[in-house]
């Protein structure tokens, strides 16, 4: 409507345009023809044209502009008539996914009533049996479940130390099958192989144990009789397995010279209660044991005599009859409130006593604590071990004999995850990457007055770096670890030890055959360093 | 002697009838509402607990009959205390 009406002025103004254009001309010849004299200036007529040419200008320039309205509002139409198709289009997706989602409906409603349906006959059937089911159910509950289960960890990795100039690919795994003959008891076990300078160990168990509820479930009383590691500590029962001690190598108090002795055969009564809210328990492990043993046991006799510095043996089953006894206990203190989300903070005081050599005495003290919160954790564990001398006269007696042994150890390590580190601009492939790395460190050492040079081994095998430095009187470690956890319980773990053994102590070195310990002073033992990689399978 | 036999099947048939009604009828809400404690309380406890030695596993890492036993063994290496066994083993268990 607007454009027509604009065009109808247009157009008059065009006609009138070219009517004045045509009758200006001539009005303007006639005048001059009369009037010679007469100047332009002068003839009001004269200034006319000038007005007319600047009126057609002006429609003109209101036509050009009408034309290029008129062609905006073309351009206008158009999009406004695309718009007006795409919107028709959604309407029609939508009309159709409405059509679906309505089907869907109809069918999902179709199926419920079907269920239900089944359900009902279901229960019809379940409440009219009389058969034997719940009465089977009962007997089953009482008597357990029986079944089977194995667990384990796989480890293999690569050592190199300098000292020794060795280099040892390392394996060890162990496979832990655990029978739960019923609820109240369960049969517990580890089989393990690890490679040795001789090849790969004879497949062997280092723990079988039976683990009983005598007045079930709900008591704080649990029975484990058999063979089991020795709960002096934390570390043989907690962190000893390969993928979850979150270094390579044991410390030093727990490794090559353990000053305490990794398992025995016993009974153990333990459990724990929660005294105050959730988080707050405390817990108890006493147990009798066949006793610690050491290399010059009856029954194992590895080295000829008994002499200060001789390492302890794991129980293999060689050395069970050694008319030794042993008894312990170990008290853990929680004190933190899990609603507090403070993390939660251990505690822990042990002590193990026997007789390793018909009457002669072993003591040992330990102390630790544990602490883990968030991408924090840190423990350590402080232990002291007497042991009572045999009394030697004559060709028996070697030089320092006659003192009684006593060894200390400690070790303290802390752990934190990277995930604790703010890193907000490491973008979406490398930030879960990152949040998977631990940097952990720790330091340990032992303190005793002599080493048997018969005990010093340089080859690494699992958990040992193979350094000669750790065989020191008054040895001490720096380990340096960067762990990355690919699952909860698949590590690939990169360490570097410092072994920096202080000076002192005595080196005994029974030669050839003789029963007689030769002794030696050890001055200062080199510094060494170790590096090792290693991957850690839980399953 | 008659009427001990009665007496004895009717013993017989009392215990039989009070064994199905008591599985026939299902949890309680009480039941069920312990169990929900124990699942919220094994939640809290599942990461502060299992990470004080070891990573916490994922729970759709073993089958509830697995759990049954590795809790078992858990619960004596670590010494918890029952009720805190209880919520462990009722989240591994329900989490999956």
């Amino acid at each position: 409507m607007v454009r027509t009406h604009h065009l109808s002025i247009l157009t008059i103004g065009v006609l009138v345009s070219v009517a004045l254009t045509l009758v200006q001309p001539s009005r303007a010849r006639a005048a001059t023809a009369a009037d010679p004299a007469a100047t332009p200036a002068a003839d009001p007529a004269e200034a006319k044209p000038g007005a007319y040419t600047r009126l057609l200008r002006e429609l003109e320039a209101e036509r050009r502009h009408m034309r290029e309205e008129e062609r905006r509002h073309e351009e206008e139409e158009a999009a406004e008539r695309k718009r007006i198709d795409a919107l028709e289009k959604e309407v029609g997706a939508i009309n159709n996914a409405n059509t679906q989602l309505q089907q869907a409906q109809t069918t999902l409603q179709n199926t419920n009533a079907e269920t239900a349906k089944q359900v009902s006959q279901i229960q019809k059937t379940v409440g009219s049996e009389l058969g034997p089911f719940g009465f089977g159910d009962r007997i089953n509950s009482f008597l357990g479940q029986h079944t089977f289960t194995m667990v384990g960890g796989v480890s293999a990795g690569f050592y190199y130390d300098r000292k020794a100039e060795m280099n040892q690919p390392v394996l060890d795994f162990e496979v832990n099958p655990m029978i739960r003959l019923n609820d109240w008891i369960q049969f517990y076990s580890s089989f393990g192989a690890t490679l040795q300078p001789g090849g790969i160990s004879d497949m062997g168990p280092s723990l079988a144990n039976l683990q009983i509820f005598p007045l079930g479930q709900e008591e704080p009383l649990e029975l484990v009789a058999g063979l089991f590691d020795t709960p002096l500590g934390d570390w043989f029962e907690n962190q000893s397995p390969n993928w979850v001690n979150p270094f390579i190598t044991a410390p030093l108090m727990y490794g090559a010279e353990s000053i305490a002795p990794p398992s025995a055969m016993g009974l153990q009564a333990r459990g724990g209660i929660q005294w105050g809210t959730l988080g707050q328990d405390v817990d108890y492990t006493l147990w009798i044991d066949s006793g610690p043993s050491f290399e010059s046991s009856p029954g194992v006799a590895s080295i000829p005599a008994p002499v200060i510095g001789e390492a302890l043996n794991p129980l293999t089953g060689t050395n069970i009859a050694t008319n030794g006894k042993g008894f312990g206990a170990r008290f853990r203190f929680f004190p933190i409130p899990i609603s507090k989300d403070l993390g939660r903070l251990e505690l822990m005081a042990s002590t193990y006593n026997g007789k390793w050599l018909d009457g002669l005495w072993y003591n040992a003290w330990d102390v630790g604590y544990a602490y883990r919160v968030g991408p924090f954790r840190t423990r350590g564990e402080w232990a002291q071990t007497y042991r009572q001398m045999p009394s030697l006269s004559g060709a028996a007696m070697y030089p320092g004999c006659c003192g009684h042994e006593n060894r200390q150890g400690w070790y303290a390590m802390a752990g934190y995850f990277l995930y604790g580190i703010p890193h907000p601009y490491l973008g979406d492939w490398l930030e879960p990457r990152f949040n998977k790395f631990e940097f952990l460190v720790r330091y340990s050492g032992v303190n005793q007055r002599a080493i048997l040079a018969n005990d010093i081994s340089t080859v690494p095998v699992f958990s040992f770096n193979g350094s000669p430095s750790v065989y020191s009187p008054h040895a001490r470690e720096v380990a340096l670890a960067l762990d990355y956890w690919i699952a909860p319980s698949i590590v690939w773990q990169s360490e570097v030890d410092w072994e920096l053994p202080r000076r002192g102590g005595t080196l005994y070195n029974f030669v050839g055959t003789s029963s007689v310990p030769t002794a030696s002073a050890i001055n200062a033992t080199t510094n060494d360093v170790a590096v090792m990689t290693q991957l850690a399978i839980g399953f | 002697m008659k009427s001990l036999i009665a007496k004895v099947g009717l013993i017989s048939v009392v215990l039989l009838g009070a064994a199905v009604a008591a599985h026939a009828a299902g949890p309680t809400p009480e039941q069920q509402q312990r169990h929900l404690q124990l699942f919220h309380e094994g939640q809290a406890l599942w990461p502060i607990y299992c990470n004080h030695c070891h990573n916490a596993r994922n729970p759709a890492e073993f089958a509830p009959y697995q759990w049954d036993q590795i809790i078992m063994h858990m619960r004596t290496m670590e010494n918890l205390p029952p009720e805190d066994e209880d919520a462990i083993l009722e989240y591994l268990k329900t989490a999956r």
